[in-house]
C-alpha cells in the first residue's frame, strides 16, 4: 500500500523550488555516503550524488508511494554508481556476493600511523577493506531508518543476504577496529 | 529516539553496540559545503521548468522617410515647374507665376476636367469620379503622420 506522501514531497512534485531545496538538503547527506561507499573518491562522490539527486527530482512526479522515497532515492544512487563504475572498468560491483574474506590478521588490522588519524578516518579506512557489498549494506544499516527490508529493496538482493552482508561486515570490522573498542569480539577471529 | 529501536532487538552484544557507536557517525558524512551549495544549485537548475522566454517577435520597425526627403522631393518639384515656367515666360514674355498659374489649371482641367458646378460637395464627388487617386490623399496623410511619430520616437 503506497504510504501517504508529504506535503514537502507533494510540493515537489508540484515543481515547488523551496520544496526541492528541503529535499535535497534532507537526502544529499545521505546520497553523498552512498557515493563514496561506491566510488571511493570525494569528487566522483560528488558527481554521483549531483547526478543522482537530479534525475531523483526530475523523476519525483512519477512517484506515488508505492516505496519509501528514500528507498526509491537510495536505489538509484546504487544503480547509477554502479553503472559509473562499470562503464570505467572497475571491477562490477556485486551485492549478492559476499566477497572475498580479507585478511583480519593483527599485522593487517589498521596501522599504528592511521591510529594517530582521527577517529572518522580509521573507520572509514577500515570499512573501505570490506568486500563491496558489505561496505554498502553497512552504511545503509548505519542511516538512521533504514530497515533490512529497505536495504534489501536498495541492493536488490534477499533480505537473508542483507543480513548476513551485516553481521559479516560487523565482525571484520570489530577485528579492524579492535583497537578503538578496546575489547575483545567474540567469534569474530 | 533512536528509530532503530522500533524494530532492531535491543540485545545486541556489547562489542556490537560499541562498534555501532563508533562506525555510525563516520559513515555518514556531508559532503563539502562548496559541493553542497554547487549541488543545490545544480538541481534547483534543472529542475526549473523549461520556460521558453516569449520572445517579442522583433516587429522590423517601419523604417521612417525623413522630412528631409519630403522636402527634396517638394523643392525638386517646385524648381521643376519654376523652371519650366520660367523658360516659357521667357519664351513668351510673360512672367513665371501666370505662366505656373496656366499650367496648373491645365493639368487640372486635363485630369479634371471642367467643373461643371460650384457647389462644394458635388465638386468634391465630381473631383473623386474623376480623379478617384485622390481619396489615397488621407491615405498618405496617415502614413505621414506614422513616419513622423516614429522619427520622434527614434
Amino acid at each position: 500500500m503506497p504510504e501517504p506522501l508529504s506535503e514537502t514531497v507533494r510540493r515537489a512534485q508540484a515543481g515547488d523550488q523551496a520544496a526541492i531545496a528541503a529535499l535535497v538538503a534532507e537526502q544529499q547527506r545521505y546520497v553523498y555516503s552512498i557515493a563514496m561507499t561506491i566510488t571511493k573518491d570525494p569528487a566522483d562522490a560528488a558527481d554521483l550524488t549531483q547526478d543522482a539527486l537530479i534525475r531523483f527530482i526530475r523523476a519525483i512526479g512519477s512517484y506515488r508511494g508505492e516505496t519509501r522515497l528514500s528507498t526509491w532515492l537510495y536505489r538509484l544512487v546504487v544503480n547509477l554508481g554502479i553503472d559509473r563504475m562499470r562503464r570505467r572498468g572497475v571491477p562490477p560491483i556485486r551485492l549478492d556476493d559476499e566477497g572475498t574474506d580479507v585478511d583480519v590478521a593483527s599485522d593487517d588490522s589498521v596501522d599504528d600511523d592511521v591510529e594517530r588519524a582521527e577517529e572518522a578516518r580509521i573507520v572509514r579506512a577500515a570499512v573501505s577493506k570490506l568486500p563491496d557489498a558489505q561496505r554498502l549494506a553497512l552504511t545503509l544499516h548505519y542511516f538512521e531508518d533504514q530497515r533490512y527490508e529497505d536495504i534489501a529493496a536498495i541492493m536488490g538482493v534477499p533480505l537473508n543476504t542483507v543480513k548476513s552482508h551485516i553481521r559479516r561486515g560487523k565482525e571484520r570490522l570489530a577485528v579492524l577496529l579492535r583497537p578503538q573498542l578496546g575489547r575483545a569480539v567474540p567469534g569474530a577471529c | 529516539m533512536d528509530h532503530r529501536q522500533l524494530w532492531e532487538p535491543n540485545d545486541r552484544p556489547a562489542w556490537e553496540r560499541d562498534l555501532d557507536a563508533l562506525v555510525r557517525p563516520s559513515l555518514v558524512m556531508d559532503p563539502p559545503a562548496d559541493v553542497q551549495q554547487a549541488i543545490l544549485a545544480a538541481v534547483l537548475q534543472a529542475a526549473a521548468p523549461v520556460r521558453t522566454p516569449i520572445a517579442a517577435t522583433p516587429v522590423p520597425a517601419a523604417r521612417p522617410i525623413p522630412l528631409a526627403a519630403y522636402l527634396l522631393l517638394a523643392a525638386v518639384l517646385v524648381a521643376y515647374v519654376a523652371a519650366v515656367s520660367w523658360f516659357q515666360g521667357l519664351v513668351g514674355g510673360t512672367g513665371w507665376l501666370p505662366v505656373l498659374m496656366n499650367q496648373l489649371v491645365a493639368v487640372s482641367d486635363l485630369v479634371v476636367g471642367r467643373p461643371e458646378t460650384a457647389e462644394p460637395l458635388a465638386l468634391a464627388w465630381l473631383l473623386l469620379q474623376r480623379a478617384p487617386w485622390l481619396a489615397l490623399l488621407p491615405l498618405g496623410w496617415l502614413l505621414w503622420e506614422r513616419d513622423r511619430a516614429a522619427a520622434s520616437a527614434a
